[in-house]
């Protein structure tokens, strides 16, 4: 089944139809949220959110654009929405919060592996970690990212720089 | 950006298509929510099912009613209804998921704070370092089933990591993974040294010979020494104040500890006169 008629399939209500697109998504899409979220608990709440969302909202895609790309936009939007309530507990931090480092010195970036990325990523102090997952993975320019946030672009731009370089630093194991 | 940036397109190219498996139990609670959801736009799921369990029954009816040749027409129509009655019974489980998980979580961070004020003046030392296990040969206890949510046993990671209640595997861990780690060389290869121990996080009290016992090596003499054992009923299940002590996984009142995740801490004195406060999780595997 091809992404459009699996859409008109979920918006009949085929519940198989509905589980098939999920499967097909929900791990990218989990990886997507564990980029944002600090604990895995928290990005299994947002998956489980966001995709109830696509679902609720399918109707809305025209099936213009990729079906991918909009489900991604949802899940992050999601994410980004989930962390902004999160601001208001931030009091309640994680005794698991430690920052997450490389142990191994003589790693080069060839063999760093996605999985190891995704923990550096995680790690990032959140300010940056945002802009850095949109700008860089998500693909959203600087001027997306201001308007999204509503910070200025030149706020995205040095988080960005600062964010490349904390991961720079992690990376070449100083 | 004036050079080329590495960085960026490492993180995008391993990252951005990267897939992480997911748990069947989301998409039982997420199924739920739509099926509850479309009660708006009409039809709710109850109605739906009633209505397919009619059109089986009405089918089945017919079968035995009519003979032959005429009922094949009929039957295709209830034949798509009936997919939809399996979904629904998975349902309800959803929300007892959940709230097992939070349950667990507030059980974890209750028997944490107990110990919240040692923690905070000996952080420096709260790594995790293996006991010395003896083996020897017990004889047979009996097998227990008994299941407590598991937390995975880390050996090498910090104690901070171990005690975060994030872990997705609190909740839906399994007995197999969990054990891997006992036959990891690295708890008998530990040296004590005399400002910290490395407390192992996993034994088997099983009479197999190996790890039956909790202990300490020998290397080191301990004036004031303590160790106690507490369930997750914050019960003190075992204390010693004997640094040779072995424990065998009975409880203080002689039954045997079920297997399932316990804490333990130790405070003790070495003969330099550096006091040692160091806690751990304990997993008993049977």
């Amino acid at each position: 089944m091809d992404d459009f008629k699996l859409v008109s399939e979920c918006l009949k209500g085929n519940s198989k139809a509905q589980k098939a697109l999920f499967e097909r998504f929900a791990p990218k899409m989990y990886a997507v949220c564990l980029r944002y979220m600090k604990r895995e608990e928290a990005a299994k709440d947002v998956l489980q959110d966001g995709m109830i969302k696509v679902f609720l909202k399918l109707g809305d895609f025209k099936n213009e654009g990729v079906l991918e790309g909009w489900i991604r936009r949802v899940m992050v939007n999601t994410c980004l929405d989930q962390l902004r309530k999160d601001l208001k507990f931030q009091t309640d931090v994680q005794l698991g919060d430690v920052e997450y480092k490389l142990e191994n010195k003589e790693f080069t970036v060839e063999t760093l592996m996605a999985e190891d990325l995704l923990k550096l990523v995680n790690a990032m102090p959140e300010g940056y970690k945002v802009v850095f997952n949109l700008f860089a993975i998500e693909g959203y320019s600087h001027k997306e990212i201001a308007d999204t946030l509503g910070i200025s672009e030149n706020t995205s731009k040095s988080q960005y720089l600062r964010a490349r370089a904390y991961l720079r630093d992690r990376i070449e194991g100083r | 950006m004036e050079e080329k940036d590495i960085i960026k397109d490492l993180f995008k190219e391993k990252l951005s298509q990267l897939e992480v498996p997911v748990g069947p139990e989301v998409w039982t609670s997420i199924s739920s929510s739509i099926g509850a959801a479309s009660v708006k736009t009409g039809l709710s799921l109850a109605a739906k099912l009633g209505l397919s369990v009619a059109a089986v029954t009405l089918a089945a009816g017919v079968y035995f009613i009519l003979s032959s040749k005429e009922v094949a027409k009929k039957e295709v129509a209830p034949k798509s209804n009936s997919k939809e009655i399996k979904q629904s019974p998975i349902e309800p489980n959803a929300p007892q998921l959940v709230e097992e998980k939070q349950n667990f979580v507030r059980d974890k961070q209750q028997l944490h704070s107990l110990f919240e004020a040692p923690i905070i003046n000996t952080s420096s030392m709260l790594d995790y370092y293996p006991l010395d296990i003896i083996s020897q040969d017990l004889s047979n206890n009996p097998s227990d089933n008994y299941q407590v949510a598991p937390i995975e046993p880390k050996v090498n990671n910090s104690l901070l990591e171990q005690v975060n209640p994030v872990n997705p595997s609190v909740s839906t861990g399994k007995i197999d993974q969990q054990i891997a780690p006992i036959s990891e060389p690295n708890i008998a290869a530990i040296e004590a040294s005399a400002d910290k121990l490395e407390l192992v996080n996993i034994f088997t009290p099983n009479g197999d010979g190996n790890n039956d016992y909790l202990s300490l090596p020998k290397s080191v003499d301990w004036t004031d020494f303590s160790i106690v054992v507490l369930n997750r009923d914050n019960t003190i299940i075992y204390k010693s104040n004997e640094s040779s002590f072995q424990w065998d996984g009975k409880q203080m009142n002689g039954s045997d500890a079920p297997s399932g995740q316990y804490l333990y801490f130790i405070t003790a004195q070495s003969i330099e006169g550096k006091t040692i406060h160091q806690y751990s999780s304990l997993y008993i595997q049977r």
